[in-house]
């Protein structure tokens, strides 16, 4: 690599390492909550029809 | 995918002595030995991690949690483009830092180009499951059926995903030597830098996407110890460049000029084994290839016209001064390449005093005739 290149290269990811690393952080802290399925449509479904005439 | 790796390189086997080159005329691809091992080690590690992908998940997902077989290929397919762009970034730190590395980054475009062809067969599934049954063309539904783009847990990733395959997409037409002769050198450099930008974008297209769902803590190691690993070697690798470029200004400032004229110290002869280069760092950063050949010492840029590859790292190969990189050579007498070549590199005068080597720090006009400093004359006056 020429001179230009490395000191482009040094600077870029001096930037965008830690950049990249506090989106990735950022973006898991921000998870919403785990959704826990206790009811399927099946299941759901299954219990309507059994109220059916 | 490639034109020009030519001429002879160090640890690859040319079939076609009578190859023309890019800057001759232009031909597509040139086959060899070396590049087919290559390629069908990626297609058959590519097809090995996506039969094992597929093996492993449908053994983990039964019912009633079983997954589509859509899905699975989704994720194989997009497990696997993000795991491949991780071992193509980490190449180039990994070989500046460790010569062992270099036969990695021979056909490293091939590489991006595969990893381009796993990532669009994965856009093109995710886009038909998700957005192929509708009555809104597909491309418009992607880019319209979510605009949260306020929120991080609901943030639209698939369109990070897209700019980065776009990105991708460009790299892979212009991995040829024809763009890169067209271009010129730091152009075509410049531009494939944009993989580091599509790297971050796939990343967050990761960490907005697939991980917000996911709660396996694996997954998140997995994916911090990819970004932290490329970081990384890059910083690691670009701070041992700048320090090797300060240590080569303050020895230059401290050698001083000779009889008038700026000759530069730049080490001992007997620092270079026959048939092998050395790199000094002079000036402002500058660095200088020296090679020792036949009792000779000549200097050129350490810079190889293709690439910009260490030439100093290189080595003389049937009399030309050998790029580690891509096997380009060049002539140690004036920087010419062998004919049918055209390419020409900036040479330096040189001399050997006692057995010091020192060096004019003027370049001379890229295929300027330098005649070698002669060693053996030195060692009997």
């Amino acid at each position: 690599m020429t001179r230009s290149q490395r000191r482009l290269h040094i600077r870029l990811w001096s930037v965008l390492g830690p950049l990249i690393l506090l989106g990735f952080v950022m973006a898991l802290a921000n998870r919403p909550p785990v959704l826990i399925h206790t009811e399927s449509q099946d299941a759901r479904g299954g219990a309507a029809a059994s109220t059916l005439p | 995918m490639r034109g020009a790796e030519r001429q002879h390189q160090p640890f690859l086997e040319l079939t076609n002595r009578r190859a023309i080159a890019v800057s001759v005329e232009y031909i597509t691809v040139q086959w060899n030995r070396h590049k087919r091992i290559y390629d069908a080690c990626v297609a058959g590690g590519i097809a090995v991690y996506l039969g094992a992908f597929f093996a492993v998940g449908k053994t983990l997902y039964t019912a009633p949690n079983a997954i589509s077989d859509e899905i699975l290929a989704m994720r194989a397919l997009g497990t696997c483009a993000f795991l491949l762009l991780n071992i193509i970034l980490c190449i180039g730190p990994a070989a500046r830092l460790d010569r062992r590395f270099l036969p990695l980054l021979y056909n490293r475009r091939h590489l991006g180009v595969a990893t381009f062809l796993v990532a669009l067969v994965h856009a093109v599934i995710a886009i038909g499951f998700y957005h192929g049954f509708g009555n809104v063309n597909p491309f418009i539904s992607l880019l319209t059926s979510n605009t949260n783009f306020n929120s991080l847990s609901a943030f639209p990733f698939q369109i990070l995903g897209l700019l980065a395959l776009l990105i991708l997409f460009l790299m892979a037409v212009t991995s040829h030597d024809f763009w890169l002769k067209n271009l010129g050198a730091p152009a075509w450099k410049r531009l494939h830098m944009l993989v580091y930008v599509a790297y971050g974008l796939l990343v967050m297209h990761v960490a907005l996407g697939f991980l917000q769902n996911q709660r396996n803590p694996w997954l998140v190691v997995l994916v911090g110890t990819g970004v932290v690993t490329v970081s990384s070697l890059h910083l690691i690798a670009g701070i041992r460049e700048r320090r090797c470029d300060e240590r080569g200004k303050r020895c230059s400032q401290t050698s001083g000029t000779h009889g008038g004229e700026a000759w530069v110290d730049v080490g001992s002869v007997d620092d270079i084994a026959d048939q092998r280069g050395s790199t000094v760092t002079i000036g402002d950063g500058e660095r200088i290839a020296l090679f020792r050949s036949n009792g000779g010492i000549s200097a050129t840029t350490n810079d190889c016209a293709h690439q910009g590859g260490p030439l100093g790292e290189g080595r003389i190969i049937d009399g030309c001064i050998t790029c580690p990189w891509h096997g380009w050579q060049y002539r140690p007498a004036d920087g010419q390449s062998p004919p049918p070549f055209t390419e020409k590199i900036a040479t330096y005068r040189v001399r050997v005093v006692g057995r010091r080597i020192e060096i004019d720090p003027s370049p001379l006009p890229p295929g300027t005739a330098v005649e070698p400093a002669c060693v053996e004359e030195n060692r009997n006056g």
